[in-house]
């Protein structure tokens, strides 16, 4: 199953850089037909209802209403650009999963690391122990780190016994607890990408530069790196989007003041049924997504495509 | 009003049984209607449900012949099910808490609903159908109070403004905006500062000082439980006597009071779609719902308070509900039209 998870995380990354490796290829005649299936499953169950929630967000808004009319207006975008509150709930949820998305890379690193490196006997292991946050639900999620961080916690005890601290710290419901929630589910999707990226690269690179008179940190910087770009790139694509677009974990362990923009366009469609001003949000949010994925995706083309092109 | 902890009571037996009791009534639902004579309504999960078959949909049907479809989900979902296919609607009959049935009253998308029609409504207080204007009628009641843990609180809560007390710093957990009692505290937190439904303005003032003793804004009754259970919290301050007596039960040292300045109320009430061809079965229905042997046995089921006065009322019910001369009922009416900018405000001063 790991091995199928890494391939297919593998594939999904050349896909998105394919096109300069094998985009001269093309797919031709009668073979094309095959693709039918899958071009229209995407357009029917994500493109004609993503376009249908852009057209709503540009109708007035009325409550209870979801027939599109001809009325074209800006109205629930000037809500949402004048009202300085708007963009500081768009920059709090750009920059938590900013940070969540570096958590991830830097602990992904050291992990997939040190499952490049184990012993093949204990890889299956390492492997299914990474994944395995994957295999539990958000609520018993949320529960146990209840009983890591909250005040009468195990982190809370063992300060007080310790005598670092007299009255508990709250931990809980904070924008901290977000982002440890939130790394701790998309650790998996971080570690996976860079693995299959790391199985491709050939041991004996680094041990020729190490031969050459680097040091291993040079070694690591200067060869094994950039070669992980590709992985670490679709690791990034991954989990930022996913932050960008997590509402459970925000509403369960986010408190006071930790509040995402997928909380609010909930509350639209949900609450106060305005789901013209819902649909602005969910525009918003998927724009500004793009928009970082793009820069994302950009950068990691310009610094591979030195070797990444085959002849 | 049930549901939110009906949520954490719903067994994986439950939600088996109701996703596939769903996807029957999906496959079954348009053939039978006209033919047998069927309805559709929506009903709460869990325990809910349990005691909703059990004292009112099998003995309807038994009585009757008619069928009557449960549909499970969330009352969002009824709803927008309901404003949506408002010309053919899907649901017969609504059975919504606040403020979701006041949203489908002032929609115009439920029909009015007479002492003709229900001729059981003439033993319920004008104040159950009243409230919607006419579109609607309660079928029970609950109140909004305030729960804590006996063990922790240095001194125990007893009207409203105690959770402002700085002695409850960092634990007190109130409900999130859009959760049940959300609107109950916004109206409560106005009052006690001078307004009302007509000027809900002073309640945000209120709720910043709340602010520091606000450890959660939860938003479901399991979550509710959770807080108060590992002691995240020491006081709710708005729930129904549900989630709250759910750990009681168990042993655990909560305490659930209402409070001196008057409880909330909490209803369920049935709402009938105005283009429903089956408006005649839903009216039988909802008026053998009303009947008193019905109201006693589901009340006592569910341990709330029937709408007809003369179902018998239990102990148990007297514990835990209070009377209706003891609940606040206010003008939802009035909130209503102003939501949208209340979540606004909430949102902007209070929650994030």
């Amino acid at each position: 199953m790991t091995k199928a998870a890494i391939s297919a995380l593998d594939g999904r990354f050349a896909s998105r850089l394919g096109p300069v490796r094998s985009g001269r290829q093309g797919v031709s005649g009668a073979s094309s037909l095959l693709l039918l299936p899958a071009v229209l499953v995407v357009c029917f169950c994500l493109l004609v209802p993503l376009a249908y929630v852009v057209v709503l967000s540009f109708n007035p808004p009325v409550t209870g209403e979801v027939e599109l009319t001809n009325e074209l207006t800006l109205v629930n975008y000037a809500r949402l650009f004048l009202q300085p509150f708007y963009s500081a709930i768009l920059l709090r949820t750009i920059s938590v999963s900013a940070i969540t998305t570096f958590l991830c890379v830097g602990f992904g690193l050291v992990l997939a690391l040190s499952i490049w490196r184990a012993p093949p006997r204990q890889r299956g292991l390492r492997v299914i122990i990474v994944i395995s946050p994957l295999l539990v639900s958000i609520v018993t999620r949320t529960y146990g780190w209840m009983v890591v961080l909250g005040d009468n916690g195990i982190l809370n005890t063992l300060l007080r016994a310790m005598g670092l601290i007299d009255e508990p710290l709250h931990m809980m419901f904070t924008q901290g607890a977000v982002i440890v929630g939130l790394v701790h589910v998309f650790l998996p999707m971080m570690v996976l990408s860079i693995l299959a990226a790391m199985d491709k690269i050939d041991p004996a690179l680094a041990q020729a530069a190490e031969t050459l008179g680097a040091s291993s940190f040079v070694a690591f910087w200067k060869i094994t790196f950039p070669l992980l770009i590709p992985g670490l790139t679709a690791g990034v694509t991954i989990v930022f989007s996913l932050a960008m677009s997590s509402y459970v974990t925000p509403a369960l362990m986010g408190g006071r003041n930790a509040g995402m923009l997928t909380t609010l366009i909930y509350q639209q469609f949900v609450v106060t049924y305005n789901w013209h001003f819902g649909a602005a949000l969910v525009v918003v949010l998927l724009t500004t997504s793009l928009i970082a994925l793009a820069l994302v995706l950009l950068e990691s083309g310009r610094r591979t495509r030195a070797w990444l092109v085959k002849p | 009003m049930k549901p939110a902890s009906e949520l954490g009571n719903l067994t994986r037996r439950d939600f088996v049984k109701s996703a596939a009791g769903a996807t029957l009534s999906l496959a079954v639902v348009a053939p039978t209607r006209a033919a047998a004579g069927s309805l559709v309504s929506t009903v709460f999960g869990g325990t809910y449900e349990r005691e909703y078959r059990k004292a009112v949909l099998d003995p309807f049907e038994r009585e009757t012949g008619i069928k009557v479809l449960a549909k499970l989900g969330v009352t969002s979902e009824w709803v927008t099910n309901a404003l949506v296919n408002r010309r053919h609607p899907e649901i017969d009959v609504l059975l919504l808490p606040y403020p979701d049935n006041i949203k489908v009253a002032a929609e115009g998308i439920a029909m009015p609903l007479t002492v003709q029609d229900i001729p059981n409504m003439k033993d319920v207080d004008p104040v159950w159908y009243d409230q919607f204007h006419g579109m609607g009628v309660a079928l029970d009641y609950v109140g909004y109070g305030i729960a804590y843990r006996e063990d922790l609180v240095p001194q125990a809560p007893t009207a409203w403004k105690d959770l402002w007390d700085p002695a409850f710093k960092n634990k007190v957990t109130i409900p999130d905006i859009g959760s049940w009692g959300s609107w109950e505290m916004l109206v409560v937190a106005a009052r006690l500062n001078g307004g009302g439904e007509d000027n809900m303005a002073p309640a945000f003032p209120a709720l910043q000082k709340l602010k520091p003793n606000v450890r959660q804004f939860f938003k479901s009754g399991a979550e509710l439980a959770q807080l108060l259970d590992s002691g995240e919290a020491w006081v709710c301050g708005m729930t129904t006597n549900i989630a709250p007596y759910g750990l009681i039960d168990a042993g655990k040292p909560v305490k659930f009071i209402y409070p001196t300045d008057g409880a909330m109320a909490g209803v369920a009430s049935y709402h009938i779609a105005k283009n429903s061809p089956n408006a005649e079965l839903c009216k039988t229905f909802i008026n053998f719902a009303l009947s008193p042997p019905v109201q006693s046995a589901f009340c006592a089921g569910v341990i709330a308070g029937p709408v007809n006065r003369n179902a018998t009322v239990t102990e148990k019910i007297k514990q835990r509900v209070p009377p209706l001369d003891q609940l606040r009922v206010f003008d939802w009416f009035k909130i209503l039209p102003q939501m949208q900018a209340l979540a606004d405000r909430w949102n902007q001063e209070v929650a994030f």
